[in-house]
């Protein structure tokens, strides 16, 4: 049904398209919110449910094939880029061969671990082992070491957020001292003379800043999140009814 | 939470905010436009675009790591950042500078095509568009960094605009662009990020900023319209709030008894489910 939809789109002249999208996007947002505020009852699976909700499965199966196909473009775009910086020599091309050569390996690795793990290419290691170890040991590997190249790039953040400047980084920096301070063993040590009850257990570092977090931050926080709640529901709202501006939806549309 | 049974105070509360801002684009149809406040990040786009052809630098856009139809909570931010990279690619084209956009999700990779295609074709220079600025990288968040961290070394962008839903990869990216020198505009709404891109941007789009920003630049009168109706949802939450502490304090201090008691709880119980 996927293939099909997409097929159906490449027949719909190009002046049509938009109002065609338009069309769907409705009366797929149109499905999702009556399936949700319908009146539910027993189904015959033993969950609750309207009439609708039976066919949610189907709906979002029809929708992951239609985002299958996309991942084609991926590829190409991919491809395109790469093979030309190889075929150009363009500057660091090197780069680009060590992409498509990875891509391929990777495919070919792949599939011999899904259809046949235990055929082995070389004596002694099997499919699934390569895969393994391609994965593991190359891609999980890369992963965790741009994840890890996080906490240096917080040093150099947090000393240009830090640097007193102003009246603001000013406050910035105290109460991340404080808050920074009062999560550790040694910061809590500073404070750990005065009582544990009673109102000087406030100028405790961890009780510091627990207030800071609990009742300065959290707060804060919490009304960023209300208005990108009520932006998130505006925002759902113009696209589904088509009224959002954009390029897709360009002036003459 | 499944169906509107399951809890019927957020059912309404949202069908209520709908209509609100549903009746809002519908006043700003009939004429009277409404204003919005400065919001610097978006003031600064040409600043950063003339600044990069000044350089002769190119412009680099991400619309961040989320895809567009697996999640809505990534679909939307995502949807929104190409609305404001449309605009930000009209300006771009009437400069004549050099763009790339790096993405990490190939549907993404589909629109941004056909977005900076149609923003190319409007600003009337259809022939700066090439399908090899729009790059897919790795739809892996880590293979993404990475590739935007080499794609930034190699090209030296003279802008970056960090755009979207960005997760744990937010500093890598925006780092990457402090590194070269490139004025950086981020917006996101994912909070938890909002700190580093912070730390790292010269003008970040905070909370309802990011979603008002379409309506900002486009001056279009029902997406002004939608921003006031959304204002007017925040200040039905800010007297929720008001009123739901004063009751809590009530309940609290056994001021309010039996059939008051009661009362009052049952308006707090609207907001607990």
């Amino acid at each position: 049904v996927g293939g099909a939809i997409i097929f159906a789109f490449t027949l719909i002249p190009t002046r049509r398209r938009k109002p065609t999208i338009a069309l769907f996007t409705f009366l797929a947002g149109l499905y999702y919110s009556l399936e949700f505020f319908l009146p539910t009852h027993l189904l015959s699976d033993g969950t609750m449910g309207n009439f609708l909700t039976p066919t949610l499965p189907v709906a979002g199966n029809v929708s992951q094939s239609v985002v299958a196909f996309t991942y084609g473009l991926g590829v190409i775009s991919l491809l395109t880029v790469h093979l030309k910086s190889i075929g150009r020599k363009r500057e660091g091309w090197g780069f680009s061969a060590a992409v498509i050569v990875s891509f391929f390996v990777m495919i070919v690795a792949g599939l011999c671990n899904k259809y046949s793990p235990n055929w082995s290419p070389v004596h002694g290691v099997k499919a699934s082992d390569v895969f393994d170890f391609l994965f593991q040991g190359g891609l999980t590997a890369l992963d965790s070491a741009m994840f890890a190249l996080i906490a240096f790039f917080i040093v150099s953040a947090s000393y240009r957020a830090f640097r007193i400047r102003s009246v603001e980084s000013s406050l910035l920096m105290g109460s991340a001292v404080l808050v920074m301070l009062g999560q550790v063993t040694l910061g809590t040590a500073i404070t750990s003379g005065l009582p544990s009850t009673g109102i000087a257990s406030n100028f405790r570092l961890e009780n510091i800043a627990q207030y800071i977090l609990l009742e300065i931050n959290t707060p804060a926080l919490r009304a960023i999140i209300f208005g990108i709640a009520v932006g998130f529901l505006a925002t759902s709202l113009r696209l589904w009814l088509s009224l959002e501006r954009g390029a897709y939806f360009d002036q003459e549309a | 939470l499944q169906h509107a049974e399951d809890s019927w105070s957020i059912a309404i509360i949202t069908v209520v905010f709908s209509l609100v801002i549903l009746a809002r684009i519908l006043f700003a149809r009939s004429g009277k436009l409404p204003t919005i406040r400065r919001i610097a990040g978006l003031n600064a786009i040409d600043e950063a675009v003339g600044r990069a052809t000044e350089m002769g630098r190119p412009i680099l856009m991400v619309p961040g790591v989320g895809g567009i139809g697996s999640d809505p909570l990534d679909t939307i931010p995502t949807l929104n950042a190409m609305s404001i990279f449309s605009y930000i690619t009209r300006i771009i084209a009437k400069f004549g500078t050099h763009s790339i956009m790096a993405t990490a999700d190939p549907v993404v990779t589909g629109v941004a095509e056909d977005v900076l295609r149609d923003a190319y074709n409007e600003a009337g220079k259809p022939e700066l568009f090439s399908t090899e600025d729009v790059r897919f990288l790795s739809d892996r968040q880590f293979a993404f960094a990475s590739g935007v961290a080499g794609l930034v070394e190699r090209e030296k962008p003279a802008a970056n605009f960090l755009i979207g839903a960005f997760y744990a990869e937010s500093l890598i990216l925006a780092e990457m662009g402090q590194r070269v020198g490139a004025i950086q505009i981020a917006a996101t709404n994912q909070t938890v990020q909002l700190p580093f891109f912070i730390a790292t941007c010269d003008y970040v789009l905070i909370g309802d900023e990011f979603y008002a920003a379409s309506a900002y630049i486009s001056k279009n009168p029902e997406l002004l319209g939608s921003i006031v109706g959304q204002d007017y949802c925040k200040v039905f939450i800010v007297a929720a709030i008001i009123l739901g502490t004063v009751a809590a304090s009530l309940i609290g201090s056994h001021v309010g008894h039996g059939e008051v008691a009661s009362l009052l709880n049952g308006f707090l119980n609207i907001f607990k489910e």
